[in-house]
């Protein structure tokens, strides 16, 4: 190299190193914006929700979340679809299905009582030793003849409750239970709400929770097995 | 120079007319199917009877929702702008997210079909509710349904009440 290039050799690599430094400088201060937004994200999202069911592996089926230890729950009574008063604890001896909803819901709530249906259908013999619990949690709109209704469309022996505030106050946060109304444009509304289905064992206690779209096979695998317990 | 001028002003406002079409045709021409189409059986609510019932009806009264699958087959995209049926005071288009097990559904004004390409209104995402249904939707009867889109215009459905 002569004389004459060194300058230019030089001055690029200076330009080059702050220029290096520069984009440094620039996606660290990316870095950090993009951890400050996924923090407040974070700390948006659940709404003060906290999850405390504790689970802890696969039910026999692979899709359920195990409850461990099962968890005891508090006795509760609502009215059912027939007008009379039915308490939890009525159910003990049997396996139960149990669903939080709402009558209008056209989506959600149909798609997994048409499980539950195919459920109770697939057991067979043993459908008598199967309750489908469905718990509305609008009961301004869902009066006892709605929900017998409702209910009736998928299965008469299915039991609809009419959950009132203060009882699912009480019991709403054993089933991590989220409901929320949102008003639609032309006055009427819509229920944000939790959409697990829940496996309660014969002894009361909630043993599997399965997320939303859960096919009636798996449940049904599960019901056996937990039935088969001695 | 005069000349030139014009020639000028004529070419661009041809090239702005040209532009201004592809913008609204997507530059291709969609073609589209509807398939599988399903609606869920739902009990009409009286409004006669209990005030309950009464308020019950005003709020929306018994909904229902509709499944189906669109196709576009064409080589421009499309959009489903809005639903009408005979059954149903109103036709809504809905979106469900699953958040945190935290169900949510939220109306939407359009929903895009890509060209080329399917979607899928089912369970899981989009779907159509049928709001506040005029009569009992029994399994084994059939509801119509026009479904208009931007491009490709209103389509006639026949969709069969099923349990699933």
């Amino acid at each position: 190299m002569t004389a004459d290039n060194a300058p230019l050799t030089i001055a690029p690599t200076r330009r080059g190193r702050r220029l290096l430094w520069g984009l440094l400088a620039l996606v660290a201060v990316a870095l950090a914006l993009l951890g400050i937004l996924s923090l407040l994200e974070s700390r948006r999202e659940p709404s003060g929700r906290r999850t405390t069911i504790v689970t802890n592996g696969v039910s026999p089926s692979g899709q359920g979340s195990q409850v461990t230890p099962p968890r005891p729950l508090d006795d509760f009574t609502l009215t059912s679809q027939t007008g009379t008063p039915v308490a939890l604890h009525e159910l003990r001896g049997k396996a139960v299905l149990l669903f939080f909803g709402f009558t209008n819901c056209p989506n959600i709530c149909p798609t997994t009582l048409s499980e539950f249906r195919s459920v109770k259908r697939g057991l067979g013999a043993d459908a008598e030793k199967l309750a489908v619990v469905f718990v509305s949690v609008d009961p301004e709109q869902d009066t006892i003849e709605r929900l017998r209704q409702y209910v009736g469309t998928f299965d008469p022996g299915f039991i609809g409750l009419r959950g009132d505030q203060a009882t699912l106050a009480k019991i709403g946060p054993q089933y991590d239970l989220y409901y929320q109304r949102q008003p639609l444009g032309d006055g009427t509304y819509t229920v944000d709400h939790t959409a697990i289905s829940y496996l309660i064992d014969p002894s009361g206690k909630l043993r599997t929770i399965y997320p939303y779209g859960t096919p009636a096979a798996a449940l049904t695998t599960d019901i056996r097995a937990l039935l088969a317990q001695p | 120079m005069r000349h030139g001028r014009w020639v000028a002003v004529v070419l661009f406002i041809a090239l702005a007319t040209l532009v201004g079409f592809r913008g609204v045709s997507g530059g291709g021409t969609s073609v589209i199917a509807v398939r599988d189409p399903w609606v869920r059986p739902a009990k009409a609510v009286q409004a006669a009877g209990t005030p309950q019932n009464a308020l019950a009806a005003m709020n929306g009264g018994s909904n229902s929702a509709v499944y189906l699958t669109i196709t576009n087959t064409g080589d421009g995209a499309d959009k489903l702008v809005g639903v009408q049926s005979s059954v149903a005071g109103a036709v809504e288009m809905h979106r469900m997210a699953i958040t945190d097990n935290v169900a949510t559904m939220r109306q939407v004004n359009v929903i895009e079909i890509p060209k080329g390409g399917e979607v899928r209104l089912d369970p899981n995402g989009y779907h159509l509710i049928l709001v506040n249904v005029r009569h009992d939707l029994n399994a084994g009867g059939n509801v119509d349904l026009t479904l208009t889109f931007e491009h490709a215009g209103p389509i006639q459905v026949s969709a069969q009440v099923r349990d699933q």
